[in-house]
This record gives C-alpha cells, sequence and structure tokens, in this order.
C-alpha cells in the first residue's frame, strides 16, 4: 500500500506536467510555445483514405517545414468542430460537396476552405462483382436475395442522406440500416467470405477496393452526382500560427492513384507515418511543387509564421 | 506521436492478434450456419419482447412503470419516474425509448439465465471462482470496439450483436456479486439447514438465495446500468433506439437532439435504477 502511494506521489505531477505539455495556448508554456506550435491535424480514423493524407501532410509539415505535429483521430463531427473552435489547425479531410455537406452548411463561415486537395472521389451503392444486377433500378427485382437491406454507414454521413434520396427517387422498397463504417466494412467481409449477396453505401478511394472485387451500380437518376473531391480546411487562426504551412497547403495537391501507393504500403502493414515518408523520398518533383525550396526549414526562422 | 522503432525483448514475435484473427475465420468458416440459426432465434426473442412493449400504448406503460418504481423505491421514485417518462414522450423520443428498454431487458433477461447459476457455481467452488474471474476481466475491460466489428462479423447488424455485446459488457457484475453474497452468507444458518437433512438444492433456494438477495439484486441492477451505458456504443452496429438518435445528433452537429436522447438514456437509467434497487432494500427490510 505505502508502496503505491509513493508512486502515486511520482506521477501525479508528471502526469499534470504531461497535461500542459502539448496546450502551448496555456499560461506558463509561452516560452516553450514560442519555438514553433504544434500543428494539430484531425482526421478520420475508420477511414483509410484519411489515414494516408493526414500521415503525408503531417510528415511534410514536420520534415520540410520544421514544426511539431500531433495527429489526432476523431469521428468527422467532431472533428469539424474542431477545426472550426481552433483545438484542430486542419484537416485534409473534408469530403465536399457530398459526404461532409451537413457540416459544411453549419461551419463554414468558421473554417477556411482551402479547396480541394483531392479530385475524383465518389460516392453510390456497391455491391460485390458475384452479384447479378448493375443498376440502382434493378434493386427491386432482387430485393429477397439482398434481405431488403443497405447496409450504411454513420448516420449523419452524407452519403446516409443521398441513399435515403434514392430511395425515394428509385421508388426502392429498402431500408437503410444505419451503423458506422468500421461495422459496413465487416458486413462487407462477412458477405465476401460466402459470397452473400449485400449492398452497401460505398466511397472512393477506400481500402475495400484493393482487397475485393466490387462494383458501383449504375445510377441513371443521378442522384449521387458526379463525384466530389476531398478539401483542405483550417482553423481561422492557422494563418496568424503558422503561415508556411498554409502555404504549403494551399499548394498541397495529389491524386486518387498517389494516394493509393500510400493506402496499399499500409495494408501491407507499413505504419502510416512510415508509409508516407518512404512515398515522399519516392516523389521528390511533388514535394518541390508544394512546398518550394525557399519554404524549407532552414530558411524560414522560428517563429516566422507570426507575421503573415 | 507515432511510436518509434521497437527494440525486441524476446528472440520471437508472440502473435496474439493473428490467433484472435483466425479463430474469428475459424468460427466464420466452419460455424456460420449455426451461428445464423443462433442469431435468428434469438432475434425473434428480443423482436418480440421489443414488439410487446411497443404495443402497450404509452399512458399505460408510463403509469406501470411509475407504479413499480413507487412501490418498490416510494412516492418520490414513482413520481420521477411518470414525469420523467412523460418528457422522454413529449421530447418525441417515446419509440426509441421503449426500444432501448426492450434491448436492455433482453439482454438482461439472458445476463441473469447465463450469471445467475455461473455465480452459485463460482460461490459453490473456488476452483471455478479462480478460472472465471480473469475472464470477466477481460469481458469487463476489453474496449467494446475489439468485439463489437467481430460480433457483426458473426451476427450481422442489427439488435442481435447490439444484446449480444452488451451481455458480455453487463454480466460480470451480476456474477460477482452472486458469487460474494452466498459465499457471504453466515456460515451458522447454512449449517442449521444441513443439520435439519436439507439438499443443497433445498440450502440454496431456501437459505442462501434469499440471503443473499440483496447482493444479487444489486448485481442486477449494476448490469442494468452497464447495459445502458452500451446502448450508444450498440447504435454503431446498427441497434437502433435511444443510441441512434444520440449518434445522429451528435454526427450532424445537432447539440440539441443529442441532449435530448442523452436525457432520455439517463431517464430510463434512474428509473430501473430505482425499481431493481428497490427490490433488494424492501427484501432487506422486510427480514
Amino acid at each position: 500500500m505505502r508502496h503505491r502511494n509513493w508512486i502515486a506521489r511520482l506521477m501525479l505531477p508528471a502526469a499534470l506536467l504531461g497535461l500542459l505539455g502539448p496546450w502551448p495556448g496555456l499560461p506558463g508554456t509561452r516560452a516553450w510555445a514560442a519555438e514553433r506550435p504544434t500543428i494539430r491535424i484531425g482526421y478520420v480514423q475508420s477511414w483509410s483514405s484519411n489515414v494516408a493524407s493526414a500521415n503525408l501532410v503531417a510528415a511534410v509539415i514536420r520534415e520540410r517545414l520544421g514544426y511539431p505535429v500531433q495527429l489526432v483521430s476523431l469521428d468527422p463531427g467532431p472533428m469539424w468542430q474542431g477545426v472550426a473552435q481552433g483545438d484542430l489547425d486542419l484537416s485534409v479531410s473534408a469530403w465536399l460537396p457530398t459526404t461532409h455537406q451537413a457540416y459544411y452548411a453549419k461551419l463554414w463561415t468558421k473554417v477556411i476552405n482551402l479547396g480541394p486537395n483531392l479530385y475524383g472521389t465518389r460516392i453510390g451503392l456497391v455491391v460485390p462483382d458475384y452479384v447479378g444486377i448493375d443498376r440502382i433500378d434493378q434493386l427491386n427485382t432482387v430485393k429477397n436475395r439482398l434481405r431488403g437491406r443497405i447496409i450504411g454507414i454513420d448516420p449523419g454521413a452524407g452519403i446516409m442522406m443521398k441513399t435515403q434520396a434514392a430511395i425515394k427517387a428509385y421508388g426502392l422498397d429498402y431500408t437503410l440500416v444505419q451503423s458506422s463504417g468500421a461495422a459496413m466494412a465487416a458486413m462487407l467481409a462477412r458477405a465476401e467470405r460466402h459470397h452473400r449477396w449485400i449492398v452497401i453505401t460505398g466511397w472512393t478511394p477506400h481500402w475495400m477496393w484493393a482487397r475485393w472485387k466490387l462494383k458501383y451500380l449504375r445510377d441513371p437518376k443521378g442522384v449521387y452526382g458526379r463525384g466530389g473531391h476531398i478539401n483542405t480546411i483550417i482553423s481561422t487562426q492557422l494563418p496568424d500560427k503558422a503561415m508556411p504551412v498554409v502555404r504549403f497547403l494551399k499548394r498541397f495537391v495529389w491524386t486518387p492513384g498517389q494516394m493509393n501507393q500510400v493506402m496499399m504500403m499500409v495494408r501491407k502493414g507499413m505504419s502510416p507515418a512510415a508509409a508516407a515518408r518512404k512515398w515522399l523520398q519516392r516523389h521528390p518533383r511533388e514535394v518541390a511543387d508544394w512546398v518550394p525550396a525557399s519554404a524549407h526549414m532552414q530558411s524560414g526562422a522560428p517563429g516566422s509564421g507570426r507575421s503573415p | 506521436m507515432s511510436a518509434g522503432p521497437t527494440q525486441a525483448l524476446l528472440p520471437f514475435s508472440v502473435p496474439v492478434g493473428s490467433w484472435a484473427e483466425h479463430a474469428v475465420n475459424f468460427l466464420l468458416d466452419h460455424y456460420d450456419a449455426p451461428f445464423q440459426h443462433f442469431s435468428a432465434a434469438l432475434y425473434a426473442m428480443i423482436a418480440a419482447l421489443q414488439g410487446a412493449l411497443l404495443a402497450v400504448p404509452a399512458p399505460l406503460m408510463i403509469g406501470l412503470l411509475g407504479l413499480l418504481a413507487g412501490w418498490s423505491a416510494g412516492l418520490r421514485a414513482g413520481l420521477f419516474a411518470i414525469g420523467g417518462l412523460l418528457l422522454a414522450h413529449n421530447m418525441g423520443l417515446w419509440h426509441s425509448t421503449v426500444t432501448t428498454l426492450g434491448l436492455v431487458v433482453s439482454a438482461e433477461v439472458l445476463v441473469l439465465v447465463v450469471g445467475l447459476p455461473l455465480g452459485i457455481l463460482a460461490a459453490r467452488s473456488d476452483l471455478v471462482d479462480r478460472g472465471l474471474r480473469p475472464m470477466l476481466d477481460l469481458m469487463q475491460t476489453m474496449p467494446a470496439f475489439v468485439y463489437l466489428i467481430p460480433a457483426v462479423m458473426l451476427f450481422g447488424l442489427g439488435l442481435v450483436p447490439g444484446v449480444i455485446s452488451t451481455f458480455i459488457f453487463s454480466i460480470p457484475p451480476l456474477i460477482r456479486l452472486t458469487n460474494l453474497g452466498i459465499r457471504q452468507v453466515p456460515a451458522d444458518l447454512v449449517e442449521a439447514s444441513e443439520a435439519f437433512g436439507a439438499t443443497w438444492l433445498q440450502t440454496l433456494a431456501k437459505v442462501q438465495l434469499p440471503v443473499a438477495l440483496p447482493s444479487i439484486m444489486a448485481g442486477v441492477n449494476q448490469s442494468i446500468m452497464l447495459g445502458l451505458s452500451m446502448v450508444v456504443i450498440a447504435a454503431m452496429i446498427g441497434s437502433g433506439g435511444l443510441g441512434k438518435e444520440v449518434l445522429e445528433g451528435i454526427t450532424r452537429l445537432q447539440v440539441g437532439s443529442g441532449f435530448e436522447a442523452g436525457l432520455a438514456v439517463v431517464i430510463l437509467a434512474i428509473v430501473l435504477d430505482r425499481i431493481t434497487q428497490g427490490i433488494g432494500v424492501r427484501k432487506r427490510r422486510r427480514r
């Protein structure tokens, strides 16, 4: 018992220090924060595309611009809220105009939208390629094999609202089951294992396309739109806090193919951070486009970000 | 933030993760049909219970729960139950509240059916007790998401994995407290009943269980509370009810509707807490 007490007495101040450490806004940590503020990046862990882009951006900011970086994994709602409040500095995972539309509509005055960092996203109803239909309007004819269920994701996601619209537009006799990204992927894995029929709300880019043979159901009425992009959003404080980071983010654009290379390295067992570093080493040209040599850490004096 | 390269302390790596994965895959490959049947049977039971609860008109249900709370925990609890449930109804959450009640009650029925015998066994045998304890620790502290996803793969989405994960999370306190309650029955009481020639079953039913009842009811109470705390997590695998409303509210950044649904969970928790706690206390008073 006495032994425990002793440990506890040591742990408490350590824990308090730990709490103070990463928050540069707190009084008392000013001197430490003055060097270079930590850049906090929000991303959605369950969406593997976000893991790839967040780690890539983190590696650039850490290694080329010299800022400490903290990656914070959250659900999309808190991620948007965090950027709007300035608790997070940025996210490169804003799916517009579709999946994250609800958040953007609510918070667009409180974040800065730097525009797309990746074009060519897509959402829609997805089935394994052994499912014998090709169009959304054929769904009613195979209702029994699919048990009248569309397996969905998080209730607030734009893809869910679009699917409700599709159910109405095509007169589908289906219920949309709410779950989460991880549960949807688990259901797909289970169906694939036994070659059972399933229809899910799916999107690109996602690792499921590399793992299984899947297809989008054609959408003649265009409910799901023509495909969208992933945007970069930053907090309104970031330009004052770290202008070099903003300059980099404005230039940061890559392609689904490039993102796929990072996702594949992660799927093969590499850590996301290592995969991002490796990708950067192999692609000096892209990096030079995003971060011109003049912006490298050696030329930017500490604190230079304070005067935009 | 990422951990650096780790130095191996052992000359080999223990493949814990791949064992777990193989176990799940083995179950998926070889026991798919039994899991489907079990899942369907359990679904029928839960759906029947929920249907029955939903069929009761709201005023009647509110009155009944109010009476139950009043009978078991006094006038104030009864009035709170009626007022709180009226508020839940007023917020347009009645259907979700009853759905959640059905989910929690189904899980609790399973908890009782499995947990009571296990608790009794653990009280009778130190070996069982020692074997169960690490299992119970595992069930209580393993983060729910770890077994939620395998549960989805085995049982699909919806009510069944929701009830099963709630069951796993909330059974340990009942087993522990049943075990404890029976072990704390004074030895002279048990000896006396044995001296009068009672079989062990008679001793159990007439002496040990009645004396241990307050402790067992505390276990029931705890497991219901834990069950309610699983409601939101279970909604992530599509089990519906108030958890769904909470998730919908927070994922759409609608703080108000998320709070309303959360409040309904609290009301339901307090009502169930007073009812089950009251039963244990009443029994103790009567002795």
